[in-house]
């Protein structure tokens, strides 16, 4: 360590700077941490994403109201309305039939058996979900939400 | 920093003194109860199936008495946990503990009010039982009402909707560190002081002995409350059709608790009274949430029956 009183200067410039360096190169590396690991989080939530398949159910399901899974299918005769169970307000399942209502258990939406909303807090429409029949296998083929 | 540490309004201040003369400092129980809650914990990590959470628990309820007994003191202790922290932070605001610590440690120690709450909620997201199960899509939703990255939020905080995997890591490891890190820091001392010890192992053990937290299995009920500390939250968003101003609610009380040490005497006091005010709210739909409401979100009176 140089000694004296411009010594000790120059040394603490020297150190500020050394300082100054590290900072960058610490700074740049969490940068490049947070960049792989947000490509990482997103590449996940990407596959989680296309996971999501068609769901198949039996084509004699009950007359009215069936809930499955995060799916309500809402039968009439031989036609059949399918929606997404999702509450529209926070994305609580819907699994509840009350009299001619359908019930968001978590914060009370009410929403009528062909999904449309009712009272609040929800201000829209269950999501309708695209459906095929496939008369062979007997089967309902539910797309999953886009 | 020239403001006096030592206003307190009388109440709160006959209340604190009434409490030294009977229990150590909040701080200290609280300290303890952090302890008590995470030896429980690890205790209990043995016996969860992160695949099967609700069966591992059931199991547990089922065949162990020892183990039903751990539960109870892991979900007594965290209880006392939140209650004491609780007290601490408005003991603390009341005679301007915020000045007494540097800005930096302040901001630390306010990251541990949210970071309990995760905590606090994750718990009950893991037992995995229908509570826990619409606290996850709640706490899933809400995150999904930010209008930027709330989709890599829910996953950072949620994991996988599939499994609990990622919530147990936070709740056994990431987030109790912080908890834990942030609190020895504030603390300046790593074991809790014996006699808090004794006083909130004693609590929790009379608790457990006397109550032992439900498992709710799915199909029983319309209505499910939420924990009895989320209740408020949960009566709001009842009332809330943009979810999301509840957390821009919540939002801003973090910041005026982390910006509280750089304010004048008057700001100060202004936004204490704003978080009293949030606060008190919050008591008052708690109220409302636990006893004036019924199956199917009907409102009742808490005298009027069914």
């Amino acid at each position: 360590m140089p000694k004296g009183h411009g010594g000790e200067e120059s040394w603490r410039k020297e150190g500020n700077g050394r300082r100054r360096f590290l900072r960058w190169i610490g700074g740049g590396l969490l940068g490049l941490i947070a960049l792989f690991f947000g490509s990482m989080v997103k590449r996940k939530l990407y596959r989680l994403k296309s996971e999501q398949h068609p769901v198949r159910l039996p084509l004699d399901l009950p007359q009215g109201v069936t809930f499955h899974e995060d799916i309500i299918i809402n039968r009439d005769g031989n036609s059949y309305r399918t929606m997404s169970a999702r509450c529209n307000h926070l994305g609580c399942i819907v699994d509840r039939k009350e009299g001619e209502h359908l019930v968001c258990p978590c914060h009370g939406s009410r929403y009528s058996l062909d999904g449309r909303v009712l009272n609040g807090p929800a201000t829209h429409d269950l999501v309708c979900l695209h459906h095929r029949i496939n008369a062979k296998e007997k089967s309902l083929i539910i797309e999953p939400p886009a | 920093m020239n403001r006096p540490p030592n206003q307190k309004p009388s109440f709160i201040k006959g209340f604190f003194n009434s409490w030294a003369y009977l229990f150590p400092p909040p701080g200290l129980l609280t300290h303890a109860a952090l302890f008590l809650a995470i030896g429980s914990g690890i205790a209990l990590s043995f016996v969860y199936d992160v695949n099967r959470p609700f069966d591992s628990l059931q199991v547990l309820a089922l065949g162990n008495q020892g183990g039903i007994f751990i539960r109870a003191v892991h979900y007594w202790s965290s209880q006392l946990f939140l209650v004491l922290a609780a007290f601490h932070v408005i003991d603390q605001l009341s005679k301007n503990g915020e000045l007494e610590v540097s800005r930096g440690l302040w901001v630390r120690v306010s990251f541990i009010v949210p970071l309990v709450l995760f905590l606090m909620i994750s718990g009950f997201i893991l037992k995995g039982d229908r509570g826990g199960i619409l606290a996850r899509q709640v706490l899933e939703g809400l995150l999904g009402t930010l209008p930027a990255g709330g989709d890599i939020l829910r996953f950072l905080f949620l994991g996988s909707p599939h499994n609990f995997q990622l919530i147990f890591i936070h709740h056994v490891a990431t987030t109790t560190l912080f908890v834990l890190i942030f609190t020895l820091e504030h603390d300046g001392r790593i074991w809790p002081e014996w006699r808090s010890v004794v006083y909130v192992t004693a609590c929790s053990m009379i608790l457990s002995s006397l109550r032992t937290p439900v498992l709710r299995p799915e199909g029983l009920e319309i209505y499910v409350k939420g924990p009895w500390y989320f209740v408020g939250l949960q009566e709001m968003l009842h009332w809330a059709s943009r979810p999301g101003w509840i957390l821009v609610l919540g939002g801003a009380v973090f910041f005026v608790l982390c910006v509280l040490p750089l304010a004048s005497e008057r700001v100060s006091k202004a936004l204490k009274r704003f978080m009293t005010g949030v606060f008190l709210a919050y008591l008052g739909m708690s109220v409302v949430g636990w006893f004036f409401r019924g199956g199917d979100w009907q409102r009742v009176v808490p005298w009027g029956g069914p």
